[in-house]
């Protein structure tokens, strides 16, 4: 489900299956094609019917592993797999790979729909077992050394998330076999696939948001650290006298990642665009941190907004991966971050930004 | 609120596989530590090792309890089977022992909801029997 050139957005595929008297030759590149290069067979989605809605592009097929036209690219190793020939994520290129219409699995233009019916409950054991292969390191001492120059706050901390990590697929698997059963009971499959589009569309903003509590300091704070020892001007690192945080390092990060983000493919600027939603935020949130120590500066450490803004501005980040067009993702990430970070009373003026949105960008989606 | 306790019956399930994980599966984990072991055919004598421990997991009943009954799994249901997970994560080699591993449990699950009958005959069958791998682009 991922291409070189779109990422894991499948309405950006372009790998092709044309008919050819009753064969069908597909012809395309995948990434991070998971045990391809061990696999008898491979199922591949590929775009049948472009000209159709984009969820009815696709369709499944099965390919023999034997099939002429089946090459790797590299076969990539991901996490902690091998980097040389036996990584378990190679790059797939399919160069006009003939298989009998018989190899066509599920209806033409189903391929997400065969997908959705299956990727939900994928994530939820890899959850599950990615979460028992860390605990096992932790518990083997593996890593010892890296371990023992953590806190004894790090490790508690860790030992919170594992908890988490166990309730949130506790919690996933629940929900999913209650939606099963809801399934089995006569509803169709479209409506499991958009509920688990939900599901998957909720877990990315709360990943979204966990990475964004991680990049706030690193983005911004290394420019400052760089100028202060000389490496960049000296201005660039200046302290904000009121609100004690670095904040030109901010402020030029901001823009940097605007630029970047509204120049680059989906998959990146997706990317950047929770490194940059937080940037705003990270004016203020340390200094709450010192108010103890600044009592006449209490009044500015509040969020614009107030927790709901702050609420807001951290689910931006998870906001432009549902945008549609260039522009509007442009848009969603230039505005999305000023909007619900630094305008104040983040909440009405975020709806404002959504509402002007829709009026501006309506005739173009 | 989330209840952990299991039935009795299942939780012996649970403390069985536990055990062998601990004592059967995670050596292998050890003598061949890449993860893509588990799937490469070339390695003969990691084969040899692997099949009497697949063959006990039959035994147990707990071979490939991703699936339903009619396809030859326990029909443990998403919840039950996220306990078998929480112990199979502990190794690179569980997955494979136990018949459930990825990308092969999702294929076997749409074959089986939208392949044709000799699309399941070739495919899902071997893949099944642990005879086969596969993979989804």
């Amino acid at each position: 489900m991922t291409e070189p050139h779109g990422g894991a957005d499948p309405t950006l595929f372009t790998c092709r299956a044309t008919q050819d008297g009753g064969d069908w030759v597909v012809d395309g590149e995948k990434w991070y094609s998971s045990h391809a290069n061990f696999a008898d067979f491979i199922i591949v989605m590929a775009v049948t019917d472009p000209d159709a809605p984009p969820y009815e592009r696709a369709s499944m097929f099965i390919l023999p592993a034997t099939a002429e036209g089946i090459g790797f690219v590299r076969e990539t190793g991901v996490f902690t797999e091998p980097l040389g020939s036996k990584g378990g994520h190679p790059y797939v290129r399919y160069s006009q790979v003939r298989v009998p219409a018989s190899a066509m699995l599920g209806p033409r233009g189903g391929g997400f729909m065969v997908a959705q019916s299956r990727l939900g409950g994928g994530r939820i054991v890899e959850l599950c077992r990615v979460r028992a292969t860390f605990q096992r390191h932790r518990r083997n001492g593996k890593s010892a050394e890296n371990f023992s120059a953590h806190s004894s706050v790090e490790h508690a901390d860790e030992h919170s998330h594992l908890y988490s990590a166990r309730f949130a697929g506790h919690r996933g698997a629940r929900q999913l076999a209650g939606m099963a059963d809801r399934l089995h009971s006569g509803s169709v499959a479209q409506n499991r696939g958009e509920a688990l589009g939900i599901a998957m569309l909720v877990a990315s903003i709360i990943g979204t948001a966990s990475l964004s509590n991680s990049t706030i300091l690193y983005t911004t704070r290394i420019p400052a650290a760089m100028s202060q020892d000389g490496y960049l001007p000296a201005w660039l690192g200046k302290i904000h006298p009121r609100f004690a945080t670095p904040a030109r390092a901010i402020s030029v990060s901001l823009v940097l990642y605007c630029l970047l983000a509204n120049s680059l493919s989906r998959t990146s600027s997706t990317f950047i665009s929770g490194v940059v939603s937080p940037l705003p935020c990270s004016h203020f949130l340390l200094f709450g941190a010192c108010a103890e120590n600044f009592p006449a500066r209490h009044a500015s450490s509040a969020f614009p907004g107030g927790t709901p803004g702050l609420a807001c501005a951290i689910l931006f980040s998870g906001y432009p991966v549902r945008s549609k067009s260039l522009l509007q993702r442009a848009f969603r990430m230039a505005l999305g971050p000023l909007v619900a970070g630094v305008w104040p009373g983040g909440i009405r003026n975020s709806s404002l930004g959504i509402w002007l949105e829709t009026r501006l960008f309506a005739h173009i989606s | 609120m989330i209840d952990f306790e299991l039935d009795p019956e299942f939780q012996a399930k649970v403390d069985w596989a536990r055990r062998f994980v601990r004592d059967q599966v995670e050596p292998l984990d050890h003598l061949f530590p890449d993860p893509t072991a588990p799937y490469d055919r070339s390695l003969k004598v990691a084969r040899t090792l692997l099949a009497p421990l697949q063959a006990e997991v039959k035994r147990q009943g707990l071979w490939a309890c991703h699936l339903d009954k009619d396809l030859g799994g326990p029909d443990y249901g998403q919840v039950k089977f996220l306990h078998i997970n929480e112990i199979l994560g502990r190794t690179n080699w569980g997955p494979v022992v136990f018949g459930c591993q990825g990308p092969d449990s999702g294929n076997s699950e749409i074959l089986a909801r939208f392949g044709t009958e000799e699309q399941k005959e070739r495919w899902l069958k071997p893949l099944l029997a642990g005879d086969m791998y596969s993979c989804s682009r």
